[in-house]
């Protein structure tokens, strides 16, 4: 071989390595953020920040005066660390310049603070700043409809979104938004209702001062709707954003309270360990779209017992679409059941659970719950009461592929205490479990950490006498 | 009637002023003479000792002239003493005639009717070599010889002929000729012969030269008169002998070709004679005012029009002819004129003016009007910045650092010295001078390739690929420079391997290795990289000649490139030490990685598309053209084709590696790598035009032929895209830069306090040198400036270690969530700004978008103490609400923690101590007392109050802290520059003269080695 065509050959075999080399290797995408290793993404709903953390700030949002509906609230801070926690909490009223009141967390202790001893207004937001992670908050707002119980937020959003929403002539609806931050926030709300989408011009570009809480009451932009879906998009700036939704009880089976945080990001799964169909109790899936394209979502049911075929879903661009499982042939009566929503066509959604209790039920009240967009090892849950009063569930579900087995731990004045009976409890997977604490324990107070050995999904429902409040727990590092 | 025709009666006049004893063979070379009616007239102007013409001529006329005049006045006695001459013959005292020299001068001026004859004049002991024989002059009045410097007489220069002049050495004048003109202009000081000789070519005479006619000149005459005034005698010529309309045209051409004579003075560092020349104008001009009786004269008896005149004179500028001559550039003048007569020679020449005007066009508005401080084209602070920076020993990149500056600050602070300060006038003509320097490179790299097509081809080829264009658009100084100086670096490894037809090098090795080394410290003071790269481009040349033969040579040339690298370390020391030690990062030398999902792929990098230019099937074109050599060529056609083709290869694919991260560390800027490729290719394809010239007529017509048209069809398809690319003026850079969306921030400083402004995003959109900083691949980086948008002393910010990890702490502790006060965390490093940069320029530009992840962002807006601030949407910009200054005094009471994990929040410190910098702050502090922070990272920071020194705590775990005394005072805060830094600073200097000492010493010896060998013996 002569050495021209050598070289030739050689050169172009240079050439062709590089150019298999670049079709052959895939060109890795960016990789996500440090969170890092086993760190749980905090964007989608409240994580606690590890314990190694400098500092953590949580966002909390709610009603505190409302007349005839709240008449007071609690902020509960649980401290899951081994090290007390300082802080400050900032108060942003709807009315009235902010207050700073410093505040001190012992290891493994709760602290109640209640916000009307320092303000008046009829809603507040709460910044609380802490020097270190591993804490858990809500926000609690009392009143004759019952308690409404919120976990504070750990992060802000320029988007926020509420899937379920109405207001009928039973109905009242507010959106509450919080700017915790010291500049302007300017927002846009927008709709999706059984009429279509819309964005009023009234409810555009609506600013939120620094350090403040701004208040929509939807009636006066929405009127009598019966589904309304709302986006809160912030053109400038990051905020918080609740939604207060209370049913008067003029139409028979909803009538309550529920105040929740929105979603700050639609996702591709949502989870929800309770669900429970019986006379009484109506259970409601909102499924809101928000994007451009439409989306396919298909719906697990984990039932105690038995099995359940899948529900698919199919919900359009800007629309929104509900489930009622009452009226739902594939959900069985009086099996409690989880639901795991999932998005096959990869198209992000935002799924609330509303549940209307009322007679023959022994429940009563009004919950609207936000699905967990993840799972976690460890729970938190700052306020809960197992006692006459109040009859507090655990529901755990295991969407993994190991069984689980999860602990029960009150945080009692610095002493973790084990819960009998809730040691060691084996979730198998794709499997559900209830607890009632009030077979295990009474206590007024009961600040509670829920432990796995694998990712699982915590929610805890407290029935008062009168009220529902349902929450996902806060998810610990 | 004697039938005999008569000689005319020739009187030989010669003005004698303290001869030598050379005079006795002048004179006697006189009497010598063959002429029958020569008499012989000696004008003594006054010698200080009797000449004794007596002696050596007794048949001489001897009259000593009551004064010491100068030579033109004393022949001017002529006029008054000569009577009945036909012809008047002036001679110079050192001057000998042949002994039928003035026989010659007579005969031809009476065969020509001549109003003046000159002769041949030659070297007086080798009278084999020529001095004049006859003198060209110029519109302006300039004389240049008519003979090269030293030239052999061949009877070259033997035929009569009509000159404008003729010296005045010897030359034969009609004597009522001379009468009627007056004689020498006594107020010249130099070029009275010039002078009479136009008069007399105005008055209607001829000029000739009779070569027939020989003088041996010694050139004893004294030492020519100051050059103001042999100045101002040509502009009094001008002055005098023109009518007033060629007067009026010539005179602005003549001031013209002054300026540029006194510039070529200014650029060979004559100052003196810049000043004369252009100082002799106005005297000139004043004197012009008394030239009117000389100018009614001349006017009397013209009978040639000026425009006849100026026929007879030499076209432009018989100085820089000369000027031009002295570098042997009026051979490669007269060659391209003959080139121009050919049809390829006006081909060449075709190509080579649309290539100009090309480059031009293209840069129309970069050259008019700015070039973007983009990416690292970052803008120049004032000269004495940047001699500060060098003098100090500072740093004042991240949090400060004690560190060399680069020795490109003190390039760029010396060239802003020469330019008078003009800075920004600088920065453009480096980024612009990058390509005349490469396209020379080039040039120069195909030269041994034969014939002047391969040269322009390898122009052309290197003009038009994309490398410096996307350099430019994308703001990559690193990658401009490459541009620059690969083709030369390509040019010496060649050379360095002795392989035909690179077998010209220099004459030693260690002068190799000096000029490698010089090449390299020089491109690297700009592109560290580059010491790296010219390692891989050696090697690959030697991985070449494993296919193309010839390896043990290819060594030497490694041997070559290592040695220089070493070379190179050395004249950049202390700077370079950075590199070397350990824990340095990969970025210091290459820049922070831009994300792997965008790195570039291998067909873009093998079409060099790296940006806005470039790119599509064009860009393929001169892949096509380059493989011709490898078809047709032989010898070292084909194994430098070869040679070359891996190079490119080799360094496309490090390119291509390092961006998708099979090489550790990153670049920012590919061109680096790609600039050697680019040029390597341009030598290919410059082969195959000599394997055309040299090779292809060994061939049978066939398919080669038309590979033939195939290469030359792929060379002209791809300068398409340049020319695409020449439309907007720009080469596609953006008009805006980030610079003008945060031009605020320097007030704010002003106002408020020195700050640190912490940039954050993809390295190839930040506007100065970063550190990669979050995740590998995910191609974040982040870097600091000082109170507003960044400069070039932020550009090489050397190695994150120490104190600046801090900042990387910190972001990172933020993403983790492990902080919602970063703000807190940055405010002891007086970070004041966060500006998170997603594209290079202003919206409005629609650069490329590059957004950072969108967790970054996130984790800002998640800070409470983080205050979004109205911005250009091609960046967010956040302000640090628990901020203080640089230099900040915490008032009363307060102090600064020695530790302080959290952070603090510092916003009620109030900045002290202004000033620019960078080592020296001097200020007045208040009284009251409190502790003055100081956020850099040095303990060699020393505070005096009222002359007093104060003690230094650290504080925040790196910072410094002094405690104010309570009366306050006048303080001076001072960076203690270390003596090791002052003596390597010596050192650098010391090497860098040794190294251009023998290069100079080359160059020299190079030139003389160009010009004729002397004879040997008499």
């Amino acid at each position: 071989m002569t050495r021209r065509i050598f070289a030739i050959l050689v050169l172009g075999g240079m050439i062709a390595a590089g150019a298999v080399a670049d079709a052959r290797v895939e060109r890795p995408r960016n990789p996500t953020a440090p969170v890092s290793a086993g760190r749980l993404d905090r964007g989608a709903q409240p994580v606690a920040a590890p314990a190694s953390a400098l500092s953590s700030t949580y966002y909390c949002v709610g009603a505190m005066n409302l007349p005839n509906l709240v008449n007071d609230a609690r902020i509960v801070i649980l401290n899951t660390a081994d090290t007390a926690l300082n802080g400050t909490v900032t108060y942003q009223p709807s009315q009235g310049d902010p207050v700073d009141v410093p505040v001190q967390v012992p290891p493994r202790t709760r602290v109640v603070l209640k916000p009307s001893a320092v303000l008046k207004a009829t809603y507040a937001s709460a910044t609380v700043a802490l020097d270190g992670g591993q804490a858990a908050i809500e926000w609690v707002a009392l009143g004759p409809y019952g308690s409404s119980t919120i976990p504070c937020t750990t992060g802000t959003s320029d988007t926020w979104y509420f899937a379920e929403g109405a207001t009928t002539r039973d109905a009242i609806e507010a959106i509450v938004l919080d700017n915790p931050f010291p500049a302007d926030a300017v927002v846009d709300l927008s709709f999706t209702t059984e009429d279509g989408h819309s964005a009023p011009e009234a409810v555009t570009s609506l600013a939120v001062a620094p350090h403040s809480t701004r208040v929509i009451v939807l009636d006066d932009v929405v009127r009598r709707r019966e589904q309304v879906s709302t986006v809160v998009h912030a053109r400038v700036g990051r905020f918080v954003a609740a939604r207060l939704q209370l049913f008067d009880g003029s139409v028979p089976g909803r009538k309550g309270l529920s105040i929740a945080l929105g979603a700050p990001a639609t996702g591709t799964r949502w989870t929800f360990p309770e669900g429970y169909v019986v006379p009484g109790l109506n259970e409601h899936f909102v499924f809101f779209n928000p994007g451009d394209k439409e989306a396919h979502v298909e719906v697990d049911l984990l039932l105690e017992k038995g099995e359940a075929e899948p529900l698919d879903i199919t919900i359009p661009p800007e629309g929104r679409f509900t489930v009622t499982a009452n009226q739902e042939g594939r959900i069985p009566k009086g099996v409690p059941h989880a639901a795991v929503v999932r998005s096959v066509n990869g198209v992000p959604v935002v799924v609330e659970r509303r549940i209307d209790a009322s007679p023959p039920s022994a429940r009563s009240g009004l919950a609207i719950t936000l699905g967990s967009q993840l799972d976690a090892r460890r729970w938190a849950f700052p306020a809960g009461q197992a006692d006459k009063n109040v009859d507090e569930w655990i529901v755990v579900v295991n969407t993994g592929d190991a069984p689980a087995h999860v602990n029960v731990t009150v945080l009692a004045d610095g002493q973790p205490l084990a819960v009998d009976g809730l040691q060691g409890v084996e979730v198998g997977a794709g499997q559900r479990r209830a607890f009632r604490l009030g077979d295990h324990l009474q206590r007024v107070a009961v600040p509670l950490l829920v432990e796995s050995d694998q990712p699982v999904v915590v929610e805890r429902d407290m029935y008062p006498k009168t009220g529902t409040a349902m929450v996902i727990g806060v998810a610990l590092n | 009637m004697d039938p005999r025709p008569t000689a005319p009666p020739v009187v030989a006049v010669v003005v004698v002023s303290d001869p030598g004893a050379w005079l006795e063979e002048a004179l006697s070379a006189l009497g010598a003479q063959d002429y029958p009616e020569l008499s012989v007239l000696v004008l003594d102007a006054a010698s200080p000792t009797d000449p004794a013409i007596g002696r050596i001529l007794p048949s001489a006329h001897y009259r000593r002239l009551p004064d010491p005049v100068r030579w033109e006045p004393a022949a001017n006695e002529v006029l008054s003493m000569v009577v009945g001459a036909a012809y008047l013959v002036f001679v110079h005292q050192d001057a000998a005639l042949d002994d039928d020299a003035v026989r010659q001068l007579v005969e031809e001026a009476l065969a020509s009717n001549a109003g003046i004859v000159g002769p041949k004049i030659v070297e007086w002991e080798r009278p084999e070599r020529l001095l004049e024989v006859g003198l060209a002059v110029d519109k302006t009045g300039a004389a240049v010889s008519l003979v090269e410097p030293g030239e052999l007489d061949q009877e070259q220069h033997d035929g009569v002929r009509d000159v404008f002049a003729v010296p005045a050495t010897c030359f034969l004048v009609r004597a009522d000729l001379f009468h009627a003109l007056g004689g020498f202009d006594t107020e010249l000081a130099e070029g009275a012969a010039v002078d009479l000789c136009w008069r007399a070519q105005v008055a209607g005479a001829r000029v000739l030269v009779a070569p027939a006619a020989r003088v041996r000149h010694l050139g004893a005459d004294g030492p020519r008169p100051p050059l103001a005034d042999a100045a101002r005698s040509r502009i009094r010529t001008v002055l005098k002998n023109y009518g007033w309309a060629h007067r009026l045209r010539v005179l602005p051409q003549a001031a013209l070709v002054t300026l540029v004579e006194a510039l070529i003075a200014l650029f060979g560092r004559r100052w003196s004679d810049a000043r004369a020349l252009v100082g002799a104008w106005p005297s000139a001009l004043r004197e012009g005012r008394r030239l009117g009786p000389s100018r009614r004269s001349l006017r009397a008896m013209r009978l040639v029009p000026d425009s006849e005149v100026r026929r007879l004179q030499t076209r432009g500028s018989a100085h820089l002819v000369a000027y031009l001559r002295g570098r042997h550039a009026e051979d490669r003048v007269e060659a391209v004129a003959e080139s121009l007569r050919t049809e390829r020679g006006r081909v060449a020449a075709l190509a080579w003016v649309t290539l100009v005007v090309v480059l031009l066009v293209g840069s129309r508005h970069l050259i008019g009007g700015r070039v973007p401080a983009v990416g690292e084209l970052a803008p120049f602070p004032s000269a004495g910045t940047f001699l500060r920076h060098v003098a100090g020993g500072w740093r004042t990149t991240g949090l400060g650092s004690e560190a060399a500056a680069p020795p490109a600050f003190a390039v760029l602070g010396l060239g802003g010295l020469v330019l008078g300060g003009a800075v920004g006038l600088l920065r453009k003509l480096l980024i612009l001078a990058v390509w005349p320097v490469g396209l020379w490179g080039a040039s120069r790299l195909a030269r041994p390739f034969g014939s002047g097509r391969p040269r322009l081809v390898a122009v052309i080829v290197y003009a038009a690929v994309p490398v410096p264009y996307d350099a430019l658009a994308r703001g990559r100084l690193t990658g401009l420079v490459a541009y620059a100086v690969a083709p030369w670096l390509l040019l010496r490894l060649a050379r360095a391997t002795r392989i035909a037809p690179f077998d010209d090098g220099p004459s030693t090795t260690i002068v190799e290795l000096a000029g490698m080394a010089a090449l390299v410290a020089a491109a690297a003071a700009f592109a560290p990289l580059l010491v790296l790269v010219t390692l891989l481009v050696a090697v690959a040349s030697m991985v070449g000649s494993v296919i193309a033969g010839r390896v043990a040579a290819s060594l030497r040339g490694i041997g070559i490139a290592v040695a220089g690298a070493a070379g190179a370390a050395l004249l950049l020391f202390p700077w370079s030490a950075d590199f070397a030690l350990p824990g340095r990062q990969w970025a210091a030398l290459a820049g922070a990685r831009p994300p792997i999902a965008r790195a570039f792929s291998f067909a873009d990098l093998l079409r060099f598309h790296t940006g806005p230019v470039g790119g599509g099937l064009f860009g393929w074109a001169f892949l096509v053209a380059a493989a011709f050599p490898l078809v047709l060529g032989r010898e070292w056609r084909l194994a430098w084709a070869v040679r070359l083709w891996v190079v490119a290869l080799v360094c496309v694919g490090a390119a291509w590696a390092l961006g998708r991260g099979w090489i550790p560390g990153g670049v920012t800027s590919p061109e680096v790598i790609l600039a050697p490729a680019a040029a390597a290719l341009a030598g290919a394809v410059a082969l195959g035009v000599a394997a055309f010239d040299l090779d292809l007529p060994g061939y049978r017509f066939g398919w080669r032929q038309v590979a033939t048209v195939v290469a030359g069809g792929a060379v002209i398809a791809g300068t398409l895209p340049l020319v695409v690319a020449a439309s907007d003026g720009r080469w596609r850079a953006p008009n805006g830069d980030l610079a003008g969306a945060t031009s605020w921030m320097p007030t704010e400083a002003v106002a408020h306090g020195s700050f640190r402004v912490l940039w954050l995003g993809d390295p190839t959109v930040l506007p100065l040198g970063s550190w990669p900083v979050g995740p590998r691949g995910e191609g974040l980086a982040f870097g600091t400036s000082r109170d507003g948008p960044p400069d070039a002393t932020d550009l090489w910010p050397g190695a994150a270690s120490g104190a600046t990890a801090l900042i990387a702490d910190a972001l990172a502790t933020a993403r983790r969530g492990d902080t919602s006060s970063l703000g807190h965390l940055l405010a002891p490093m007086a970070i004041r700004y966060i500006v998170v940069v997603q594209r290079d320029a202003p919206a409005q530009y629609h650069q490329p978008l590059r957004p950072a992840p969108p967790t970054v962002l996130h984790a800002l807006a998640d800070q409470v103490d983080l205050q979004v601030r109205p911005a250009d949407p091609a960046i967010v910009v956040y302000e640090n609400r628990a901020w203080a200054a640089v230099r900040a005094l915490l008032p009363g009471a307060s102090s600064a923690p020695a530790v302080a994990p959290h952070g603090a929040d510092l916003h009620a410190a109030r900045a002290a101590l202004p000033g620019d910098g960078p080592t020296s702050f001097g200020g007045t502090l208040p009284a009251g007392g409190g502790e003055l922070l100081v956020a850099e990272a040095s303990s060699r920071w020393h505070l005096t109050v009222n002359g007093h020194g104060v003690a230094r705590q650290r504080s925040f775990g790196w910072a410094n802290a002094f405690a104010s005394p309570v009366a306050g005072g006048r303080a001076h805060l001072r960076f203690r520059t270390p003596l090791a830094h002052d003596g390597a600073l010596a050192l650098e200097v010391f090497l860098w003269i040794l190294v251009l000492r023998v290069l100079r010493r080359e160059r020299r010896r190079r030139k003389a080695e160009r010009l004729p060998a002397p004879e040997v013996g008499g």
